[in-house]
């Protein structure tokens, strides 16, 4: 009798069972059973090849080269892609920038030479999309020439169906109850003092904020789109909007990062604070924009006119020197990191007045003493010799100073 | 080292700084005339309370001192007030008398009643610097007995006769003849055919030191050391010599082995030609091991040029009183008493200069601020201790002299603790009190010589390269200063001024000394100018008296001074 445990089968003979230990369906068991999965009979098997197969048939080269790659490659090509994405909206953004500028008419022709010379070599299939979008932004018409949908359209298309989804909120009503409650308020600032009471709605900043008016009824589009004030949630409808908001405690302005500022900036008026500060650091920052490339980059995508509503200073607000922040207020705050360095007290750097300046640098008494670094090498070897030599004398010496054969005191003589 | 000036600076500072235009040259005439006036200033003073008797009570030198400082501190205080961040008094007034040669200005509140008598020899040496640009002046007058009255004006029975009366002639004669040999740096093709080595035409070091010489010599004199022709450049004015190792130094120096080498001469024509071993030769080559940077040491082979200033200082005394052979060297007089069992000069150093290589954190509170203000007011420049007192400068104007006097030695106390702690951490120098003494050549030659020349006196001020003061005998300055036990006291002659050779305006501004201030008093010496140069230097002197002949020579004209400073001094002595 000779049996297979793990696929519970009995075989007449050893060669039968040989042969089935050397199986796919066998090894397909094993592989089970170190997973403490029931064994799979022989049927059930060989449908899951058949599936398994027509898959592989679809795209087998790809499953090869797939099968070889590693995490890292994996890694790799991800982030490659990632990176890819990104220029291109770049290119995009840019594309429309000098589509625009190209209407004004004050773009350099050679600029764009350069452009349309490198663009269309890369991605021909890209430079259509650009053209659509521009064409798009610019008259704000739908084109549906072409047959097959692209990224752009299926994008307006979605927007199309929230725009159809979307209810009229006025910023005299409360953002969150519902609309059954019927939270209509005579002014703009008692809805704010309701939702503040009942939701705890709190506007960042109000001693600079000049428009709130206009605040409250981007937050209400915001809403009745169907999308969370604090979160990039978004839902079907207003409705599960302020269910989402509701249930999360969402009821919030964020107003941290620099980008949840920028989202409300323009409601906002910062220019009382900075006031005194020269408008030339503006300038210089705008020319360091390469070095931060990753954030410009993200702007971009954004949104352009977003960086162009942006008062200059308010990126200047804070200088930084390397690992120094420099306040507007000529405060230096330094990192923690550098705690060591600025915590040493050291010595005042001597200034020099004209004539302790003359007398030094006609001075060379000073420059006598310096030594070459082998010739004190030498010298050192030297000493330390001597020293050894001198030690050794005295050792010697050491034995024979007490060797007088007889007691004298030297008190009683 | 720790403070360093970049090179770019250096040049500035060393160079451009010192080319002499428009107003380098208003500068210079300035703090020139600032010092023409004091050392007129003073002299009136001493003439006012010894020859002409104005007061009860005649000054003593510290008195002195105090009105010449204040008197420079005034006048300076007129000029370049906004334009400038350092001026000042480029030389404290120190007033010598006999065998005083250097650094003799005491405190206002030292005990000794320095006066003089009849007889004495007198130096009066003074400096005043407007940024950088330093004049410095000395002048030896002579004390006469009470004279006779002439025309209503007092005046000296008759001349200084003697030793003193000989040095004052040579040193007159050595100094003009120097600032019209300086002046012919203009124009050397004038220079006597005498002068003209290998017929070349240029005023160097060595011709200065042979013309000098042979003065000395024709009158029995001897150069004494510490005398020099120098140049003086922005800020390095010889202020700091023996501390400083100024880079570029370019001057004639005296010291105690030029005698040697006369002394050396004269025995080997005569008799013994072994006193110069082979030893001590070698160890003559050695002299300048310690100073590697051979510009710092002073040579004679220097060719002076047009566009440089420098600083004639000429110190004589004559070997009239003594019969042996010898030299003549300086000793320095310290404050303490009891030495050798003997009853000796003593005093305090008085003159201080900052030292700016050395840095030291100070432990008193006293001794940071006085660190502080010294840096600040003086500068590299010496100062007395009074200068730090807020009632300096005395107001001469005002009646209550004495109150301020008084209100000075009371701050002298506080200042004092401070200073010597400077002084322990070396961070300021004091300049030592030196006198003139004769060693007859007998004691030097028979000393046991055990150490050799490696002895160095620290106490004495030297120019790199001369630390061994007789090479030839293999004497070390430290000996030396051991067999002053021996030497004789001998009264020393000073004249000191400062010559512009103008390379723009073609002329020669003697910014201190000349005719006006320095006036060699009334003196007669039995010796009449002779040796080799006797010719030279009579065509050198005629070149200088008038423009047309050569030299054209202008001299910086002190400012006339007010009758009130006369009365000033009238009624301090009231205390």
């Amino acid at each position: 009798m000779f049996t297979c445990n793990t696929c519970s089968l009995t075989f007449p003979t050893a060669e039968d069972q040989r042969i089935h230990m050397k199986s796919e369906w066998h090894r397909y068991n094993l592989k089970r059973r170190v997973a403490q999965l029931p064994a799979i009979d022989e049927d059930l098997f060989n449908t899951k090849v058949a599936s398994l197969t027509i898959e592989d048939s679809e795209e087998p080269a790809k499953k090869k080269g797939e099968k070889q790659v590693t995490k890292k490659e994996q890694r790799r090509r991800e982030k490659e892609a990632l990176q890819e994405k990104k220029r291109e909206i770049l290119e995009t953004a840019k594309r429309t920038m000098l589509a625009q500028m190209r209407e004004n008419g004050t773009i350099i022709p050679q600029y764009t030479k350069q452009e349309e010379s490198s663009v269309p070599e890369t991605k021909p299939e890209q430079e259509t999309t650009v053209e659509q979008e521009v064409v798009s932004k610019d008259a704000s018409v739908e084109q549906p020439e072409n047959k097959e949908l692209t990224a752009e359209e299926e994008e307006q298309k979605l927007i199309d169906e929230k725009m159809a989804n979307k209810i009229e909120i006025t910023p005299t009503t409360c953002l969150f109850s519902h609309p059954k409650y019927n939270k209509v308020f005579a002014t703009v600032d008692e809805n704010i003092e309701h939702m503040w009471k009942n939701f705890g709605l709190y506007i960042p900043e109000q001693s600079y904020l000049v428009d709130k008016e206009g605040l409250l009824s981007y937050l209400a589009e915001k809403v009745s789109f169907g999308f969370c004030i604090a979160c990039n949630y978004q839902g079907r409808n207003a409705e599960a909007a302020r269910e989402h908001m509701k249930q999360k405690r969402h009821m919030r302005i964020p107003y941290e990062t620099e980008d949840e500022k920028l989202e409300i900036s323009q409601f906002y008026d910062f220019s009382s604070t900075y006031d005194n500060v020269p408008a030339t650091n503006a300038v210089a920052t705008e020319g360091n924009d390469e070095d931060w490339e990753d954030v410009s980059e993200e702007e971009g995508a954004e949104g352009d006119d977003d960086e162009d509503d942006l008062p200059p200073a308010e990126q200047d607000a804070i200088y930084q020197n390397g690992h120094e922040l420099i306040l507007p207020s000529g405060v230096v705050v330094g990192h923690r990191s550098m705690a060591r360095y600025y915590r040493q007290n050291l010595a005042p750097e001597r200034i020099l007045s004209e004539g302790q300046g003359t007398v030094i640098a006609a001075e060379t008494r000073h420059m006598l003493n310096v030594k070459d670094r082998e010739v004190l090498a030498t010298q050192k070897r030297a000493w330390s010799r001597e020293k050894k030599r001198d030690d050794i004398n005295d050792r010697r010496a050491a034995k024979f100073v007490n060797n007088q054969p007889y007691y004298r005191d030297q008190l009683l003589q | 080292m720790q403070l360093a000036v970049q090179q770019e600076d250096a040049d500035i500072l060393l160079k451009e700084k010192n080319v002499l235009d428009e107003s380098v040259l208003d500068k210079y005439r300035v703090s020139g005339q600032i010092a023409q006036t004091a050392l007129q200033y003073i002299i009136s003073l001493i003439n006012d309370s010894y020859h002409l008797s104005k007061q009860e009570t005649p000054l003593t030198v510290q008195e002195l001192c105090i009105l010449g400082d204040s008197f420079l501190s005034k006048l300076l205080s007129r000029v370049y007030n906004n334009v400038i961040r350092e001026k000042g008094i480029a030389q404290p007034t120190t007033i010598e008398v006999n065998e005083l040669i250097a650094g003799f200005a005491p405190e206002i509140d030292d005990e000794g009643a320095y006066t003089f008598t009849a007889g004495d020899v007198v130096t009066v040496s003074l400096g005043a610097q407007i940024d950088g640009y330093t004049s410095t002046v000395a002048h030896t007058i002579v004390i006469y007995p009470a004279g006779v009255e002439i025309n209503n004006e007092v005046k000296p029975n008759g001349p200084l006769l003697g030793s003193k009366a000989d040095a004052i002639c040579a040193t007159h004669i050595a100094t003009e003849t120097v600032v019209a040999l300086l002046g012919l740096a203009l124009s050397p093709e004038k220079l006597p055919a005498q002068l003209k080595v290998n017929g070349s035409a240029a005023v160097t070091g060595g011709q200065i030191r042979a013309v000098v010489d042979s003065i000395a010599d024709s009158f029995n004199c001897v150069v004494l050391p510490g005398s020099k022709v120098r140049r003086v450049r922005r800020f390095l004015a010889g202020q700091a010599e023996g501390i400083v190792a100024e880079r570029d130094f370019k001057g004639t120096v005296w010291d105690e082995s030029h005698q040697e080498q006369k002394l050396l001469q004269k025995s080997t024509i005569s008799s013994s030609t072994d006193l110069i071993t082979s030893e001590n030769n070698t160890s003559n080559n050695n002299t300048g091991t310690s100073t590697q940077n051979s510009s710092a040491i002073p040579t004679d082979d220097f060719v002076i040029l047009a566009g440089e200033v420098y600083q004639v200082d000429i110190r004589m005394a004559s070997l009239g009183e003594f019969e042996e052979a010898g030299l003549i060297t300086t000793d320095e007089v310290d404050h303490f008493t009891g030495k050798n069992n003997k009853d000796e000069f003593n005093c305090k150093s008085t003159i201080h200069i900052r030292d700016f290589a050395i840095t030291h954190h100070l432990k008193l509170k006293t001794s940071r601020r006085l660190l502080g203000e010294v840096d600040k007011r003086f500068s590299v420049y010496p100062f007395k201790l009074a200068y730090t007192c807020r009632s300096f400068p005395i107001k001469l104007e005002s009646d209550n002299l004495a109150e301020q006097i008084a209100q000075i030695k009371q701050e002298l106390k506080t200042n004092k603790l401070g200073l010597s702690e400077l002084a322990n951490r070396h961070l300021i120098n004091s300049k030592p009190i030196q006198v003139t003494k004769f060693i007859p050549l007998d004691k030097i030659l028979l000393t046991a010589n055990p150490t050799g020349n490696r002895g160095i006196d620290m106490t004495k001020p030297v120019l790199p390269g001369m630390e061994v003061p007789l090479p030839n005998l293999g004497v070390s300055s430290l000996m030396l200063r051991g067999l002053l036990k021996h030497g004789k006291p001998v009264a020393n002659v000073r004249e000191s001024s400062t010559v512009l050779i103008n390379n723009v305006g073609n002329e020669v501004i003697r910014l201190t000394g000349g005719s006006k201030t320095s006036t060699p008093s009334w003196v007669h010496s039995q010796y009449k100018l002779a040796g080799p140069y006797v010719e030279a230097i009579e065509q050198i002197v005629q070149l200088s008296k008038d423009k047309r002949f050569g030299i054209k020579v202008k001299e910086c004209q002190p400012y006339k001074l007010s009758q009130t400073v006369g009365q000033a001094a009238e009624s301090m002595q009231l205390d």
